[in-house]
């Protein structure tokens, strides 16, 4: 179960440059690594991330083996309408996640 | 006498320090290399000309941020802004994040928009030795831009060497 804390501000003004902050919980494996029996262990990265407010997509990250364990992101959007923002992402075990945050705009 | 030509002699000495101080502002001692003949973009080339698709990238406008010296490759903290507007007419479309000895070299690949409102992005990475890591951005107009950081890592991210040389 893929676990992730997000920070989004629960309040901003119309038109404001918002910071959020992801991090999920996944090893990223590379596919280099060996278990304690020699074989591969196979790739498994959380390939692609979404994150949209009120349906629409601000931000996307396709990630590699090339992104540190626990992945962490953090990103601006707009800040239109009050609303939700919303975090989805894939790993490449086909493993989803998703966490959301409500925002208000003062 | 011998008093006389220890002065003359001091005085011989402290002018050619003395010049030898104006020297460096005439000449620089450590020429800077042009722009376009560093390596580390030229290195990058097969997977750049991939995602130009044979279009020049010009260094500029990016601003990439990560320690020149990175103790532990597993995780290094980087950071990349991209000096843009963000608006519908002109905003940055993709961000890549690519280094030049890992055995992917693509790190990761960025969509952003008008909706994104400022073009940056903090995040930590895994380094496979000491290298150059390279940041493109595709502007909406179609051009790319880059900058590029040399990086000395003391533990390389990856465990099984004989993937790498």
């Amino acid at each position: 179960m893929s676990v992730a804390r997000i920070l989004v501000p629960s309040q901003a003004k119309r038109g404001e440059v918002v910071e959020v902050r992801i991090a999920i919980q996944h090893p990223m494996e590379t596919g280099f690594r060996m278990d304690n029996n020699g074989r591969a262990i196979p790739k498994n990265t959380v390939s692609n991330l979404v994150c949209r407010y009120n349906g629409a997509e601000v931000f996307r990250a396709e990630m590699g083996s090339g992104i540190a364990a626990n992945p962490y992101l953090q990103f601006y959007f707009v800040a239109q309408d009050s609303g939700n923002v919303e975090f989805s992402w894939v790993d490449d075990a086909g493993e989803k996640g998703s966490a959301s945050s409500a925002i208000t705009i003062a | 006498m011998n008093n006389r030509n220890t002065t003359t002699g001091r005085r011989r000495v402290l002018k050619g320090i003395a010049g030898g101080l104006l020297l460096p502002a005439a000449a620089p001692v450590w020429p800077q290399l042009p722009t376009a003949a560093r390596p580390p973009l030229l290195q990058l080339v097969p997977i750049l000309k991939e995602i130009t698709g044979g279009a020049p990238v010009r260094e500029g406008r990016v601003k990439l941020e990560i320690p020149h010296l990175a103790e532990n490759g597993h995780l290094v903290p980087l950071s990349v802004t991209v000096e843009s507007p963000m608006t519908a007419a002109d905003h940055v479309r993709t961000l890549y994040l690519l280094s030049e000895k890992n055995p992917r070299p693509v790190i990761a690949k960025i969509g952003m928009g008008p909706g994104t409102g400022r073009a940056a992005l903090t995040t930590r990475i895994r380094l496979a030795g000491a290298q150059h890591v390279v940041a493109v951005a595709q502007m909406a107009d179609g051009s790319f831009w880059a900058a590029a950081v040399d990086v000395i890592v003391t533990e390389t991210a990856c465990l099984d060497a004989s993937e790498i040389t």
